[in-house]
Protein backbone atom coordinates (compact mmCIF):
# COMPACT_ATOMS: atom_id res chain seq x y z
CA UNK A 1 0.00 0.00 0.00
CA UNK A 2 3.14 2.34 0.37
CA UNK A 3 3.23 4.44 -2.77
CA UNK A 4 6.34 3.22 -4.30
CA UNK A 5 7.77 6.67 -4.79
CA UNK A 6 6.88 8.74 -2.14
CA UNK A 7 8.69 12.57 -2.68
CA UNK A 8 11.19 12.66 -0.20
CA UNK A 9 11.20 16.29 0.15
CA UNK A 10 7.66 17.97 -0.29
CA UNK A 11 6.88 21.33 -0.71
CA UNK A 12 6.15 22.21 2.66
CA UNK A 13 9.13 20.21 3.87
CA UNK A 14 11.01 22.67 1.56
CA UNK A 15 9.75 26.09 2.65
CA UNK A 16 10.26 24.37 6.83
CA UNK A 17 13.65 23.64 5.68
CA UNK A 18 14.42 27.17 4.01
CA UNK A 19 12.78 28.87 7.16
CA UNK A 20 15.46 26.93 9.08
CA UNK A 21 18.40 27.84 7.26
CA UNK A 22 17.46 31.64 6.52
CA UNK A 23 17.15 31.57 10.59
CA UNK A 24 20.42 29.83 11.35
CA UNK A 25 22.19 32.33 8.33
CA UNK A 26 20.66 35.61 10.01
CA UNK A 27 22.71 34.40 13.38
CA UNK A 28 25.48 33.68 11.34
CA UNK A 29 25.62 37.02 9.78
CA UNK A 30 24.49 38.65 13.13
CA UNK A 31 27.97 37.11 14.84
CA UNK A 32 25.61 35.21 17.72
CA UNK A 33 24.08 37.60 19.02
CA UNK A 34 22.82 35.28 21.75
CA UNK A 35 26.11 36.16 23.38
CA UNK A 36 24.65 40.02 23.53
CA UNK A 37 21.77 38.48 25.74
CA UNK A 38 24.45 37.95 28.90
CA UNK A 39 24.01 41.38 30.55
CA UNK A 40 27.57 42.88 31.67
CA UNK A 41 28.34 43.34 34.93
CA UNK A 42 27.57 47.16 35.07
CA UNK A 43 24.27 46.41 33.21
CA UNK A 44 22.91 43.48 35.69
CA UNK A 45 23.14 45.85 38.76
CA UNK A 46 21.13 48.71 36.24
CA UNK A 47 18.45 45.71 35.48
CA UNK A 48 18.39 44.74 39.60
CA UNK A 49 17.64 48.23 40.45
CA UNK A 50 15.01 48.83 37.97
CA UNK A 51 12.72 45.84 38.86
CA UNK A 52 13.45 46.55 42.31
CA UNK A 53 11.10 49.58 41.90
CA UNK A 54 8.51 47.41 39.96
CA UNK A 55 6.44 47.61 42.75
CA UNK A 56 7.50 50.51 44.49
CA UNK A 57 6.29 53.07 41.77
CA UNK A 58 7.23 56.93 42.55
CA UNK A 59 4.58 59.05 43.99
CA UNK A 60 6.66 61.93 44.38
CA UNK A 61 9.75 63.15 42.50
CA UNK A 62 12.90 61.21 44.11
CA UNK A 63 15.28 64.27 43.92
CA UNK A 64 14.36 67.96 44.26
CA UNK A 65 12.85 69.95 42.09
CA UNK A 66 12.09 73.50 41.19
CA UNK A 67 9.57 75.33 43.36
CA UNK A 68 6.37 75.81 41.50
CA UNK A 69 6.72 72.80 39.25
CA UNK A 70 3.89 70.28 39.03
CA UNK A 71 3.14 67.67 41.66
CA UNK A 72 4.38 63.93 40.67
CA UNK A 73 0.64 62.82 40.52
CA UNK A 74 -0.79 66.35 38.28
CA UNK A 75 2.44 66.26 35.95
CA UNK A 76 1.63 62.06 35.13
CA UNK A 77 -2.10 62.96 34.58
CA UNK A 78 -0.90 65.80 32.52
CA UNK A 79 1.25 63.46 30.13
CA UNK A 80 -1.15 60.91 29.97
CA UNK A 81 -3.33 63.54 28.65
CA UNK A 82 -1.09 64.78 26.40
CA UNK A 83 -0.22 61.37 25.21
CA UNK A 84 -4.02 60.89 24.65
CA UNK A 85 -4.27 63.68 22.55
CA UNK A 86 -1.53 63.61 19.99
CA UNK A 87 -3.22 59.79 19.45
CA UNK A 88 -6.99 61.35 18.76
CA UNK A 89 -5.79 63.77 16.63
CA UNK A 90 -3.69 61.82 14.25
CA UNK A 91 -6.27 58.98 14.29
CA UNK A 92 -8.85 61.67 13.50
CA UNK A 93 -6.79 62.10 10.32
CA UNK A 94 -6.45 58.63 9.83
CA UNK A 95 -9.58 57.16 9.93
CA UNK A 96 -10.82 59.51 7.49
CA UNK A 97 -8.10 59.07 5.03
CA UNK A 98 -7.66 55.30 5.71
CA UNK A 99 -11.53 54.98 4.86
CA UNK A 100 -10.92 57.02 1.34
CA UNK A 101 -8.17 55.03 0.47
CA UNK A 102 -9.84 51.92 1.16
CA UNK A 103 -12.82 52.31 -0.57
CA UNK A 104 -10.37 53.37 -3.98
CA UNK A 105 -8.23 50.55 -2.74
CA UNK A 106 -10.90 47.80 -2.65
CA UNK A 107 -12.56 45.80 -5.34
CA UNK A 108 -15.78 45.63 -4.55
CA UNK A 109 -16.78 49.09 -5.84
CA UNK A 110 -14.46 48.64 -9.37
CA UNK A 111 -15.15 45.76 -10.15
CA UNK A 112 -18.25 46.72 -11.08
CA UNK A 113 -20.26 43.67 -9.25
CA UNK A 114 -22.59 46.00 -7.85
CA UNK A 115 -23.33 48.02 -10.44
CA UNK A 116 -25.56 45.48 -12.59
CA UNK A 117 -24.80 46.31 -16.10
CA UNK A 118 -24.02 49.64 -17.49
CA UNK A 119 -24.28 50.38 -21.06
CA UNK A 120 -21.36 49.14 -23.02
CA UNK A 121 -19.59 52.92 -22.40
CA UNK A 122 -19.18 52.65 -19.23
CA UNK A 123 -18.65 48.93 -18.95
CA UNK A 124 -15.34 49.95 -21.27
CA UNK A 125 -14.74 53.11 -19.34
CA UNK A 126 -15.08 50.77 -15.72
CA UNK A 127 -12.18 48.49 -17.37
CA UNK A 128 -9.75 50.57 -18.48
CA UNK A 129 -9.82 53.44 -15.59
CA UNK A 130 -11.03 51.23 -12.28
CA UNK A 131 -7.52 48.99 -12.67
CA UNK A 132 -5.49 52.59 -12.61
CA UNK A 133 -7.10 53.76 -9.87
CA UNK A 134 -7.39 50.82 -8.03
CA UNK A 135 -3.31 50.08 -8.69
CA UNK A 136 -2.29 53.76 -7.88
CA UNK A 137 -4.16 53.66 -4.37
CA UNK A 138 -2.31 50.75 -3.79
CA UNK A 139 1.27 52.20 -4.63
CA UNK A 140 0.41 55.15 -1.95
CA UNK A 141 -1.20 52.81 0.52
CA UNK A 142 2.43 50.17 0.63
CA UNK A 143 3.88 54.15 0.18
CA UNK A 144 2.38 55.44 3.18
CA UNK A 145 2.42 51.77 5.29
CA UNK A 146 6.21 50.72 4.32
CA UNK A 147 7.72 53.95 6.98
CA UNK A 148 7.64 53.15 10.44
CA UNK A 149 6.34 56.44 12.10
CA UNK A 150 9.19 56.80 14.01
CA UNK A 151 10.97 56.99 11.00
CA UNK A 152 8.42 59.75 9.47
CA UNK A 153 9.15 61.66 12.52
CA UNK A 154 12.73 62.22 12.25
CA UNK A 155 12.03 63.15 8.47
CA UNK A 156 9.20 65.77 9.71
CA UNK A 157 11.38 66.83 12.79
CA UNK A 158 13.86 67.57 10.64
CA UNK A 159 11.69 69.77 8.24
CA UNK A 160 9.42 71.49 10.73
CA UNK A 161 11.22 71.09 14.20
CA UNK A 162 9.54 69.67 17.50
CA UNK A 163 6.00 71.54 16.57
CA UNK A 164 2.94 69.02 17.59
CA UNK A 165 1.81 68.67 14.11
CA UNK A 166 4.92 66.80 13.19
CA UNK A 167 3.86 64.01 15.94
CA UNK A 168 0.53 64.04 14.72
CA UNK A 169 0.96 63.86 10.78
CA UNK A 170 3.86 61.45 11.69
CA UNK A 171 1.58 58.90 13.24
CA UNK A 172 -1.62 59.78 10.93
CA UNK A 173 0.33 58.88 7.61
CA UNK A 174 1.40 54.93 8.57
CA UNK A 175 -1.53 54.24 10.21
CA UNK A 176 -3.71 55.69 7.50
CA UNK A 177 -1.89 53.19 5.36
CA UNK A 178 -2.35 50.80 7.48
CA UNK A 179 -6.48 51.26 7.81
CA UNK A 180 -6.65 51.33 4.39
CA UNK A 181 -5.08 48.38 3.76
CA UNK A 182 -7.38 46.57 6.31
CA UNK A 183 -10.50 48.87 5.40
CA UNK A 184 -10.76 47.79 1.89
CA UNK A 185 -9.82 44.04 2.60
CA UNK A 186 -12.88 44.40 4.52
CA UNK A 187 -15.14 45.91 2.20
CA UNK A 188 -14.41 43.34 0.09
CA UNK A 189 -14.59 40.50 2.04
CA UNK A 190 -18.26 41.57 3.30
CA UNK A 191 -21.03 39.34 2.51
CA UNK A 192 -22.61 40.45 -0.64
CA UNK A 193 -25.92 38.32 -0.56
CA UNK A 194 -27.41 41.67 0.71
CA UNK A 195 -26.03 44.15 -1.94
CA UNK A 196 -26.84 41.77 -4.68
CA UNK A 197 -30.61 41.12 -3.46
CA UNK A 198 -30.86 45.25 -3.77
CA UNK A 199 -29.20 45.88 -7.13
CA UNK A 200 -31.74 43.30 -8.12
CA UNK A 201 -34.72 45.23 -6.64
CA UNK A 202 -33.16 48.26 -9.00
CA UNK A 203 -30.85 49.99 -6.36
CA UNK A 204 -27.95 52.47 -8.14
CA UNK A 205 -24.57 51.08 -7.36
CA UNK A 206 -23.81 53.93 -4.52
CA UNK A 207 -27.14 52.75 -2.81
CA UNK A 208 -25.83 48.69 -3.17
CA UNK A 209 -22.67 49.83 -1.90
CA UNK A 210 -23.70 52.31 0.84
CA UNK A 211 -26.56 50.33 2.44
CA UNK A 212 -25.99 46.60 1.08
CA UNK A 213 -22.63 45.78 1.43
CA UNK A 214 -20.90 48.70 4.11
CA UNK A 215 -22.99 47.95 6.91
CA UNK A 216 -21.55 44.44 7.01
CA UNK A 217 -18.42 45.67 7.32
CA UNK A 218 -18.82 48.77 9.40
CA UNK A 219 -18.75 46.81 12.90
CA UNK A 220 -15.18 45.20 12.22
CA UNK A 221 -13.52 48.61 10.63
CA UNK A 222 -14.83 49.91 13.54
CA UNK A 223 -13.44 47.26 16.17
CA UNK A 224 -10.53 47.26 13.82
CA UNK A 225 -9.98 51.30 14.18
CA UNK A 226 -10.35 51.42 17.56
CA UNK A 227 -7.34 48.47 17.67
CA UNK A 228 -5.60 50.51 15.64
CA UNK A 229 -6.27 53.75 18.44
CA UNK A 230 -4.62 51.74 21.21
CA UNK A 231 -1.58 51.46 18.90
CA UNK A 232 -1.69 54.98 18.58
CA UNK A 233 -1.47 55.68 22.21
CA UNK A 234 1.54 53.84 22.59
CA UNK A 235 2.98 55.43 19.28
CA UNK A 236 2.30 58.43 20.82
CA UNK A 237 4.22 57.79 23.85
CA UNK A 238 7.07 56.17 22.29
CA UNK A 239 7.33 60.04 20.44
CA UNK A 240 8.09 61.49 23.59
CA UNK A 241 11.92 59.84 23.33
CA UNK A 242 11.95 62.60 20.54
CA UNK A 243 11.24 65.48 22.91
CA UNK A 244 6.99 65.48 22.71
CA UNK A 245 5.47 66.05 25.48
CA UNK A 246 4.11 62.88 26.04
CA UNK A 247 4.92 60.16 28.59
CA UNK A 248 7.54 58.52 26.62
CA UNK A 249 9.14 62.46 27.07
CA UNK A 250 8.79 61.54 31.20
CA UNK A 251 10.06 57.83 30.98
CA UNK A 252 13.06 58.68 29.09
CA UNK A 253 13.90 61.70 31.24
CA UNK A 254 13.46 59.65 33.92
CA UNK A 255 15.65 57.00 33.28
CA UNK A 256 18.41 59.18 32.31
CA UNK A 257 18.73 60.34 35.91
CA UNK A 258 18.55 56.62 37.07
CA UNK A 259 15.02 57.45 38.49
CA UNK A 260 13.37 53.90 38.05
CA UNK A 261 10.74 54.59 40.62
CA UNK A 262 9.44 57.80 38.44
CA UNK A 263 9.79 55.68 35.40
CA UNK A 264 7.44 52.90 36.83
CA UNK A 265 5.08 55.56 37.76
CA UNK A 266 4.95 56.47 34.19
CA UNK A 267 4.60 53.20 32.30
CA UNK A 268 1.98 51.96 34.83
CA UNK A 269 0.11 55.45 33.86
CA UNK A 270 0.65 54.25 29.76
CA UNK A 271 -0.74 50.60 30.60
CA UNK A 272 -3.47 52.07 32.57
CA UNK A 273 -4.35 54.30 29.41
CA UNK A 274 -4.29 51.55 27.09
CA UNK A 275 -6.35 49.22 29.62
CA UNK A 276 -9.05 52.17 29.44
CA UNK A 277 -9.26 52.16 25.72
CA UNK A 278 -9.55 48.33 25.63
CA UNK A 279 -12.14 48.14 28.59
CA UNK A 280 -14.11 50.91 26.55
CA UNK A 281 -14.08 49.24 23.22
CA UNK A 282 -14.90 46.27 24.44
CA UNK A 283 -18.25 47.55 26.29
CA UNK A 284 -19.12 48.85 22.92
CA UNK A 285 -18.02 46.04 20.73
CA UNK A 286 -20.50 43.94 23.34
CA UNK A 287 -23.42 46.45 22.48
CA UNK A 288 -22.98 46.58 18.99
CA UNK A 289 -21.96 43.12 17.83
CA UNK A 290 -23.93 41.45 20.59
CA UNK B 1 -57.24 36.82 -12.50
CA UNK B 2 -55.44 36.19 -15.58
CA UNK B 3 -55.51 38.34 -18.35
CA UNK B 4 -53.85 36.62 -21.04
CA UNK B 5 -50.50 39.56 -21.07
CA UNK B 6 -47.38 37.68 -20.59
CA UNK B 7 -45.17 38.86 -17.71
CA UNK B 8 -42.34 36.54 -18.56
CA UNK B 9 -41.41 34.29 -21.08
CA UNK B 10 -38.70 32.53 -22.48
CA UNK B 11 -38.02 31.88 -25.87
CA UNK B 12 -35.58 29.25 -26.84
CA UNK B 13 -33.37 29.84 -23.64
CA UNK B 14 -30.59 28.51 -22.46
CA UNK B 15 -27.69 29.39 -19.95
CA UNK B 16 -24.07 27.51 -19.94
CA UNK B 17 -22.32 27.77 -16.89
CA UNK B 18 -18.36 26.50 -17.72
CA UNK B 19 -19.82 24.21 -20.62
CA UNK B 20 -22.30 22.61 -19.23
CA UNK B 21 -26.08 23.54 -19.49
CA UNK B 22 -27.55 24.80 -16.47
CA UNK B 23 -30.98 25.60 -18.62
CA UNK B 24 -31.80 24.06 -22.02
CA UNK B 25 -33.49 25.37 -25.29
CA UNK B 26 -36.02 26.17 -22.61
CA UNK B 27 -39.83 27.98 -23.89
CA UNK B 28 -42.27 29.39 -20.90
CA UNK B 29 -44.87 31.94 -20.84
CA UNK B 30 -46.29 32.91 -17.29
CA UNK B 31 -48.96 35.06 -17.64
CA UNK B 32 -49.76 38.12 -15.54
CA UNK B 33 -51.61 37.33 -12.22
CA UNK B 34 -50.72 33.74 -12.12
CA UNK B 35 -49.40 31.17 -9.98
CA UNK B 36 -46.87 29.24 -10.70
CA UNK B 37 -44.11 26.68 -9.02
CA UNK B 38 -41.17 25.20 -10.13
CA UNK B 39 -40.61 21.96 -8.96
CA UNK B 40 -38.06 19.43 -9.59
CA UNK B 41 -34.47 18.18 -8.19
CA UNK B 42 -31.58 20.19 -6.88
CA UNK B 43 -29.49 21.22 -9.78
CA UNK B 44 -32.33 21.23 -12.05
CA UNK B 45 -32.52 24.98 -13.03
CA UNK B 46 -34.94 26.43 -11.05
CA UNK B 47 -33.27 28.40 -9.73
CA UNK B 48 -31.14 29.22 -13.08
CA UNK B 49 -34.61 30.14 -14.78
CA UNK B 50 -35.84 32.39 -11.77
CA UNK B 51 -32.13 34.32 -12.00
CA UNK B 52 -32.96 34.53 -15.47
CA UNK B 53 -35.89 36.36 -14.66
CA UNK B 54 -34.88 39.28 -12.55
CA UNK B 55 -31.73 39.34 -15.32
CA UNK B 56 -29.17 38.78 -12.59
CA UNK B 57 -27.85 36.21 -15.20
CA UNK B 58 -27.87 36.88 -19.10
CA UNK B 59 -29.01 33.61 -21.33
CA UNK B 60 -26.26 31.97 -23.76
CA UNK B 61 -28.66 31.41 -25.91
CA UNK B 62 -31.66 32.48 -26.80
CA UNK B 63 -34.43 35.37 -25.22
CA UNK B 64 -36.11 36.35 -22.03
CA UNK B 65 -38.76 38.72 -21.96
CA UNK B 66 -40.52 40.82 -19.70
CA UNK B 67 -44.17 42.16 -20.02
CA UNK B 68 -43.35 41.50 -23.85
CA UNK B 69 -39.87 43.50 -23.49
CA UNK B 70 -36.74 41.63 -24.46
CA UNK B 71 -34.60 42.09 -21.55
CA UNK B 72 -31.45 42.27 -23.76
CA UNK B 73 -33.21 45.61 -25.72
CA UNK B 74 -33.26 47.43 -22.20
CA UNK B 75 -31.31 50.99 -21.87
CA UNK B 76 -29.29 50.33 -17.82
CA UNK B 77 -31.51 52.85 -16.71
CA UNK B 78 -34.62 50.97 -17.97
CA UNK B 79 -33.35 47.93 -16.55
CA UNK B 80 -32.85 49.27 -13.18
CA UNK B 81 -36.77 50.21 -13.69
CA UNK B 82 -37.58 46.93 -14.66
CA UNK B 83 -36.24 45.76 -11.68
CA UNK B 84 -38.00 47.91 -9.23
CA UNK B 85 -40.93 45.64 -10.58
CA UNK B 86 -39.62 42.16 -9.77
CA UNK B 87 -39.89 41.64 -5.75
CA UNK B 88 -37.18 38.58 -5.53
CA UNK B 89 -37.22 36.28 -1.97
CA UNK B 90 -33.99 34.94 -2.14
CA UNK B 91 -33.13 31.89 -0.49
CA UNK B 92 -30.73 33.03 1.43
CA UNK B 93 -33.16 36.41 2.79
CA UNK B 94 -30.09 38.49 1.67
CA UNK B 95 -30.94 40.83 4.31
CA UNK B 96 -28.27 42.87 6.14
CA UNK B 97 -27.94 41.34 9.44
CA UNK B 98 -26.94 44.30 11.59
CA UNK B 99 -29.88 47.12 10.83
CA UNK B 100 -33.29 47.40 12.12
CA UNK B 101 -36.41 45.72 10.39
CA UNK B 102 -37.37 49.16 9.20
CA UNK B 103 -34.47 49.77 7.38
CA UNK B 104 -34.37 46.24 5.83
CA UNK B 105 -37.91 46.46 4.80
CA UNK B 106 -37.43 50.63 3.17
CA UNK B 107 -34.45 49.00 1.31
CA UNK B 108 -36.67 47.43 -0.99
CA UNK B 109 -37.78 51.23 -2.33
CA UNK B 110 -34.22 51.87 -2.54
CA UNK B 111 -34.67 51.65 -7.04
CA UNK B 112 -37.20 53.93 -6.79
CA UNK B 113 -35.29 56.64 -5.03
CA UNK B 114 -32.36 58.61 -5.56
CA UNK B 115 -28.74 58.05 -3.86
CA UNK B 116 -30.30 60.88 -0.97
CA UNK B 117 -33.67 59.78 -1.07
CA UNK B 118 -32.05 56.27 0.10
CA UNK B 119 -29.75 58.02 2.53
CA UNK B 120 -33.12 59.72 4.36
CA UNK B 121 -34.93 56.81 4.37
CA UNK B 122 -32.25 55.27 6.90
CA UNK B 123 -31.35 57.63 8.74
CA UNK B 124 -34.57 59.81 9.20
CA UNK B 125 -37.22 57.55 7.65
CA UNK B 126 -40.61 59.55 6.73
CA UNK B 127 -43.16 58.28 8.77
CA UNK B 128 -45.53 57.39 5.99
CA UNK B 129 -42.61 54.76 4.69
CA UNK B 130 -42.88 53.56 8.39
CA UNK B 131 -46.80 53.38 8.55
CA UNK B 132 -46.97 51.33 5.16
CA UNK B 133 -43.42 49.03 6.54
CA UNK B 134 -45.16 48.66 9.92
CA UNK B 135 -48.70 47.53 7.95
CA UNK B 136 -46.48 45.01 5.53
CA UNK B 137 -45.16 43.63 8.57
CA UNK B 138 -48.48 43.34 10.33
CA UNK B 139 -49.51 41.33 7.26
CA UNK B 140 -46.32 39.20 7.34
CA UNK B 141 -47.27 37.83 10.65
CA UNK B 142 -44.40 40.21 12.55
CA UNK B 143 -45.99 43.62 13.08
CA UNK B 144 -43.88 44.35 16.39
CA UNK B 145 -40.85 44.16 15.46
CA UNK B 146 -40.49 47.21 13.28
CA UNK B 147 -37.52 48.64 15.55
CA UNK B 148 -35.81 45.48 16.41
CA UNK B 149 -32.17 44.67 15.03
CA UNK B 150 -33.02 42.07 12.35
CA UNK B 151 -30.38 39.48 13.58
CA UNK B 152 -32.18 39.03 16.39
CA UNK B 153 -34.95 37.90 14.72
CA UNK B 154 -35.72 33.82 14.29
CA UNK B 155 -35.11 32.83 10.60
CA UNK B 156 -38.90 32.64 9.77
CA UNK B 157 -39.27 35.68 11.21
CA UNK B 158 -35.98 37.08 8.93
CA UNK B 159 -37.91 35.06 6.13
CA UNK B 160 -41.24 37.33 6.88
CA UNK B 161 -38.70 40.32 6.84
CA UNK B 162 -37.31 39.53 3.50
CA UNK B 163 -41.26 39.07 2.03
CA UNK B 164 -41.91 42.71 3.22
CA UNK B 165 -39.18 44.26 2.01
CA UNK B 166 -40.60 42.86 -1.40
CA UNK B 167 -43.61 43.71 -1.07
CA UNK B 168 -42.44 47.02 -0.02
CA UNK B 169 -41.29 47.39 -3.76
CA UNK B 170 -45.03 47.28 -4.67
CA UNK B 171 -43.84 44.66 -7.51
CA UNK B 172 -45.94 43.55 -10.21
CA UNK B 173 -44.60 40.47 -9.97
CA UNK B 174 -43.64 37.98 -6.95
CA UNK B 175 -40.42 35.57 -7.42
CA UNK B 176 -39.49 33.43 -4.91
CA UNK B 177 -36.19 30.83 -4.47
CA UNK B 178 -36.81 27.75 -2.31
CA UNK B 179 -38.38 29.34 0.66
CA UNK B 180 -39.28 26.61 2.70
CA UNK B 181 -35.91 25.69 2.86
CA UNK B 182 -34.70 27.53 5.65
CA UNK B 183 -38.04 27.04 8.20
CA UNK B 184 -39.33 24.28 9.75
CA UNK B 185 -41.49 21.96 7.80
CA UNK B 186 -44.39 23.01 10.51
CA UNK B 187 -43.70 26.59 9.03
CA UNK B 188 -43.61 25.33 5.22
CA UNK B 189 -47.04 25.47 4.78
CA UNK B 190 -47.31 28.70 6.51
CA UNK B 191 -44.94 30.70 4.51
CA UNK B 192 -45.99 29.24 1.35
CA UNK B 193 -49.65 30.15 2.11
CA UNK B 194 -48.61 33.42 2.53
CA UNK B 195 -46.68 34.23 -0.49
CA UNK B 196 -50.12 32.73 -2.13
CA UNK B 197 -52.40 35.28 -0.28
CA UNK B 198 -50.73 37.98 -0.43
CA UNK B 199 -49.78 37.60 -4.30
CA UNK B 200 -53.58 37.04 -4.41
CA UNK B 201 -54.37 40.02 -2.61
CA UNK B 202 -52.37 42.20 -4.55
CA UNK B 203 -52.92 41.10 -8.39
CA UNK B 204 -49.07 39.93 -8.50
CA UNK B 205 -47.71 37.03 -10.82
CA UNK B 206 -46.12 34.80 -8.44
CA UNK B 207 -43.53 31.83 -9.33
CA UNK B 208 -42.05 30.04 -6.75
CA UNK B 209 -39.18 27.44 -6.72
CA UNK B 210 -40.21 24.17 -4.58
CA UNK B 211 -38.45 20.86 -3.89
CA UNK B 212 -41.20 19.93 -1.80
CA UNK B 213 -43.79 18.62 -4.30
CA UNK B 214 -46.69 17.99 -2.28
CA UNK B 215 -46.35 21.86 -1.06
CA UNK B 216 -46.11 22.75 -4.96
CA UNK B 217 -49.51 20.30 -5.56
CA UNK B 218 -51.38 22.14 -2.56
CA UNK B 219 -50.97 25.72 -3.29
CA UNK B 220 -50.38 26.04 -7.06
CA UNK B 221 -52.61 25.44 -10.18
CA UNK B 222 -49.96 25.06 -12.35
CA UNK B 223 -46.45 23.33 -12.33
CA UNK B 224 -43.68 23.55 -14.15
CA UNK B 225 -41.27 20.24 -13.76
CA UNK B 226 -37.74 20.90 -14.59
CA UNK B 227 -34.91 17.98 -14.64
CA UNK B 228 -31.27 18.52 -15.83
CA UNK B 229 -31.83 22.24 -17.20
CA UNK B 230 -34.78 20.74 -19.35
CA UNK B 231 -38.83 21.79 -18.68
CA UNK B 232 -39.70 18.14 -18.68
CA UNK B 233 -43.65 19.02 -18.02
CA UNK B 234 -45.91 22.24 -18.43
CA UNK B 235 -49.31 21.95 -17.25
CA UNK B 236 -52.02 22.24 -14.60
CA UNK B 237 -51.49 20.90 -11.40
CA UNK B 238 -54.57 18.41 -11.75
CA UNK B 239 -53.51 17.01 -15.11
CA UNK B 240 -50.42 15.90 -13.99
CA UNK B 241 -50.25 12.12 -12.95
CA UNK B 242 -47.92 10.23 -10.80
CA UNK B 243 -45.96 8.75 -13.95
CA UNK B 244 -44.65 12.43 -14.49
CA UNK B 245 -43.81 13.37 -11.29
CA UNK B 246 -41.97 10.02 -10.95
CA UNK B 247 -40.31 10.94 -13.60
CA UNK B 248 -38.76 13.93 -12.61
CA UNK B 249 -36.97 12.33 -10.01
CA UNK B 250 -36.26 9.26 -10.95
CA UNK B 251 -32.46 8.18 -10.20
CA UNK B 252 -31.90 5.72 -13.05
CA UNK B 253 -31.23 8.62 -15.65
CA UNK B 254 -27.37 10.18 -15.49
CA UNK B 255 -26.64 11.88 -12.60
CA UNK B 256 -27.06 15.44 -13.39
CA UNK B 257 -23.51 16.56 -12.92
CA UNK B 258 -23.57 14.41 -16.26
CA UNK B 259 -20.11 12.80 -17.88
Amino acid sequence: MVPEAAPRLGRRGAVLLAIALAALAAFLVLDAPLRGLVPQRGGLSIVRDFFARMFSPALTYETAVPPGSPSMLVETLAAMRRTLVFAIAAMSLAVPAGFVLGFLGSTAWWSGELAGGGSGATRALRRSVAPAIWSATRVVIVAMRSVHELLWAVIFLAAFGLSTTSAVIAIAIPYAGTLAKIFSEMMDEAPRDAALALRGAGAGPAQVFCFGLLPRALPDMGAYAFYRFECAVRSSAVLGFFGFPTLGYSISAAFENLHYGEVWTYLYALAALVLAIELWSSALRRRFVA
Amino acid sequence: MQNGKAAFELRGTSVVYNGRPALDESNLVVRAGEAVALVGPSGAGKTTLLRLLTAAIRPTRGEVRLEDRALASLSPAELRAARTRIGFVHQDLALVPNIRVSQNVLAGKFGQRSFLGAARSMILPARADLERAAALLARVGIGDKLFQRTDSLSGGQRQRVAIARALFQEPSVLLADEPVSSVDPARARDTVALLRDVSAERGLTLVVSLHDLELAREFFPRLVGLRGGRIVFDRETSGIDAAEYRSLYRLDDRSPDGP
